[in-house]
C-alpha cells in the first residue's frame, strides 16, 4: 500500500497514530460535541449546523483532523477532563492551527502538526491509518482499502 | 527562541518548578508560531471557565500551580468578581490577583484597562476583540492555561496580533446599511462574522460608518458578535480603531484582498438566520449569555415597561450586572423592572424553577437543553449564534420588540 507522507511546520508533543477522523468544518469543543457536558466520554460531535461532516461521529482515541479551531477558550478545560477519563483523539492534524488548541496539545502531550506541504483535510479521509511525529512535523498516510 | 538570562533561569527550574512549567507552555507555544522573544504584559484579564467535570482537571492544574508556588509577575492580574470564581477566591489570592469587575465574556464594565500598544492577556474573544481594536492593546485568544503561564511569567510568546504586521486589514467590509442601534450592529458583526469564514488571522476592517453617530456600547455590542462565528479578535473600524485613523492606515497601505458590501439587505439576512414560526417563545432575553446590559438600554427598557407586567408563561430577563447593575438598584430602576416581571439574572430564573444555576454559568446550549426551551428571543446576534448551534431555535429582536413581546406573551408577526 502506497504510503503519502505530509511536511510541515515543527509541531507539539511526540508520535502518535491512528485511523483518522476528518472534519471539513472549523472546531469548537464549546458548541460542537454538546454531550461532553454531561459525559466526558461521551466525544461525540452534536452540532448538525457547525461540524455536519462528522456529526454522530466520537473523536475518541482518533487522530482528529480539522482545518482549525473556532475559538472556544474553554475547549482547554473539556479536553483536561476528556483526557482524563481516556477519551482524547491521539493527535491532532490542522491546516493552521488556532492557540486554544496548541495550548491545549501542549498541556496535555498530545502530538499536534499544522502548516503541512498539503491541505491534510483534502488528502486524509476518515478510516486512513495515520502516523503523526510533532517534533518532525510530519505525516504519513496509509489510505483505507474500499 | 531567543531567551534572557533570567528566562533561562526559570525554564531550567531557577525559580521552582510553578514558573518552570509556566514558561515551558510559553516557550513551546512561541516556538510552533516562530516567536522570536517573549515581552512583557502590563495586565492580564483572567478566565478559568467551566470544566464538564468537578471540580475538574483545569482547577487542579491551578491548585498545582499554586502548591508548587508560583505567584502572578504580571504587575496586575484580574479576575472577575463573581460567583464562579469566587469560589476560587482562596486560590486566586494566593497567587495574587486582584478581584474586578469585567471580563467573563464581555467587554463592558472592565474596571482596569491597558493603554494603547501594551501587551496583555485579554479573558475570552470578545474581551480581546475589544483590547485589540478598540484601545490598541495586543492580545491573542488564550485558553486559562495560555492565560495564568502568561500571568505567572508575566510575559507571553510574541506572536499573531502581538506584531505589527499582523494587525493590518486583510478584507474591506463597506457599510451601506443605517445602523439603528445595538442589535443592528451586533447583526453587522454577526454578518462580518459569517462572510470571513472561521479564520483566526482575519483582520476585516469595516467603513462607511460616521464616527460621530457610535456609541461606546455599540462598538461593545460588535466586539461580541465579531468572534461569535469564527473567532475573530482583531478588527478595524476606520476613523474609530486607534489603528485605522484612515482607511489606508487600516490596510497598512496596501490593497484589500477582498471587499463586501453591506446594505440593508445583507443585515435583514441576519435576522431572518434568526425568526421563527411559533407563535410563543419559551424565554426572552434582553442581553444574553456573555452579552449584558449598557445603562442605556437598562434606561430604555425601564421607560417601555415602567407600570406594566410581562407574559407569564414565559420568563422574560434583563441581564444587568457590575457597575450597570449598582446603578440600577441605587436608583430604583431594578425595582421598577422586578415590578413588571422582569428577571435580572437567569440565576433567578432557575431558582425560580428549583434549579442550581451556579453550574449553568455561561452554558446557553446547556442551559436551554435542560430546561426544555427550544425558541428563545434575544436581542444580540452572539447569543442565537450559541443557541442556533444545537436544535433551539434563537429569534434576534431588537429592544423595543422583545418588550412587546413579552408584554403580549406572543411573538409579532415580522
Amino acid at each position: 500500500m502506497a504510503k503519502i507522507i505530509l511536511k510541515g511546520h515543527k509541531g507539539i508533543g511526540g508520535t502518535a497514530e491512528g485511523e483518522a477522523l476528518v472534519c471539513q468544518e472549523p472546531v469548537n469543543l464549546m458548541a460542537d460535541t454538546g454531550n461532553v457536558w454531561t459525559d466526558p466520554r461521551d466525544t461525540t460531535f452534536t452540532n448538525q449546523i457547525g461540524t455536519p461532516s462528522v456529526y454522530g461521529r466520537s473523536f475518541a482515541g482518533k487522530v482528529l483532523v480539522f482545518p482549525t479551531g473556532k475559538g472556544g477558550i474553554f475547549s482547554t478545560n473539556i479536553m483536561m477532563d476528556v483526557a482524563e477519563v481516556g477519551s482524547a483523539p491521539k493527535a491532532i492534524i490542522n491546516v493552521r492551527a488556532h492557540p486554544v488548541w496548541v495550548a491545549l496539545s501542549i498541556v496535555l502531550n498530545i502530538p499536534l502538526v499544522d502548516r503541512l506541504n498539503k491541505n491534510p483535510c483534502k488528502v486524509i479521509e476518515t478510516g486512513d491509518w495515520v502516523k503523526v511525529d510533532g517534533r518532525k512535523g510530519t505525516v504519513e498516510v496509509t489510505k483505507k482499502k474500499d | 527562541m531567543q531567551l534572557t538570562k533570567d528566562e533561562e533561569k526559570m525554564l531550567s527550574g531557577g525559580y521552582g518548578e510553578g514558573y518552570r512549567r509556566a514558561i515551558e507552555i510559553l516557550v513551546k507555544l512561541g516556538e510552533f508560531y516562530d516567536a522570536k522573544r517573549l515581552v512583557p504584559i502590563s495586565m492580564a484579564y483572567l478566565i478559568v471557565g467551566p470544566s464538564p467535570s468537578k471540580p475538574g482537571k483545569a482547577s487542579e492544574w491551578l491548585n498545582e500551580m499554586v502548591d508548587l508556588g508560583a505567584t502572578f509577575r504580571c504587575p496586575l492580574a484580574l479576575v472577575p468578581l463573581d460567583s464562579s470564581s469566587f469560589s476560587a477566591y482562596d486560590l486566586h489570592k494566593k497567587l495574587g490577583a486582584v478581584f474586578a469587575y469585567g471580563g467573563t465574556g464581555h467587554p463592558r464594565n472592565l474596571l482596569c484597562l491597558p493603554v494603547f500598544g501594551q501587551h496583555i492577556v485579554a479573558d475570552g474573544t470578545a474581551v480581546t476583540h475589544y483590547m485589540n481594536s478598540y484601545i490598541g492593546a495586543r492580545a491573542n485568544t488564550e485558553c486559562f492555561v495560555g492565560q495564568y503561564s502568561a500571568a505567572i511569567v508575566g510575559k507571553t510568546p510574541e506572536y499573531g496580533f502581538h506584531l505589527s504586521r499582523n494587525r493590518v486589514g486583510k478584507t474591506l467590509f463597506d457599510v451601506k446599511a443605517e445602523l439603528k442601534d445595538e442589535t443592528d450592529w451586533s447583526a453587522l458583526g454577526y454578518y462580518i462574522s459569517r462572510t470571513m469564514g472561521k479564520n483566526y488571522w482575519e483582520v476585516p476592517v469595516i467603513n462607511g460608518i460616521n464616527p460621530h453617530h457610535i456609541t461606546h456600547d455599540e462598538l461593545i455590542s460588535i466586539c461580541s458578535s465579531i468572534p461569535a462565528y469564527g473567532a475573530c479578535v482583531h478588527s478595524l473600524l476606520v476613523g474609530v480603531s486607534p489603528e485605522a485613523r484612515t482607511l489606508e492606515e487600516a490596510f497598512g497601505g496596501k490593497k484589500p484582498k477582498q471587499r463586501f458590501v453591506v446594505g440593508p439587505k445583507e443585515l435583514q439576512g441576519v435576522y431572518d438566520t434568526f425568526s421563527t414560526s411559533k407563535e410563543k417563545p419559551d424565554m426572552v432575553s434582553i442581553g444574553g449569555f456573555g452579552v449584558n446590559l449598557s445603562i442605556e438600554k437598562v434606561l430604555k427598557l425601564a421607560s417601555l415597561l415602567e407600570g406594566k407586567k410581562v407574559s407569564e408563561d414565559f420568563p422574560t430577563v434583563a441581564l444587568i450586572d457590575g457597575p450597570v447593575r449598582v446603578v440600577a438598584d441605587r436608583t430604583g430602576i431594578s425595582d421598577i423592572l422586578r415590578a413588571a416581571g422582569v428577571r435580572l439574572s437567569m440565576e433567578e430564573v432557575f431558582k425560580e424553577r428549583g434549579v442550581d444555576g451556579a453550574e449553568f454559568f455561561n452554558y446557553p446550549v446547556i442551559c436551554a437543553k435542560r430546561m426544555g426551551w427550544n425558541t428563545l428571543v434575544f436581542a444580540d446576534a452572539k447569543s442565537c449564534h450559541y443557541m442556533g448551534n444545537q436544535d433551539i431555535e434563537p429569534v434576534l429582536k431588537p429592544v423595543e420588540d422583545c418588550v412587546k413581546i413579552a408584554l403580549s406573551g406572543r411573538m409579532e408577526a415580522r
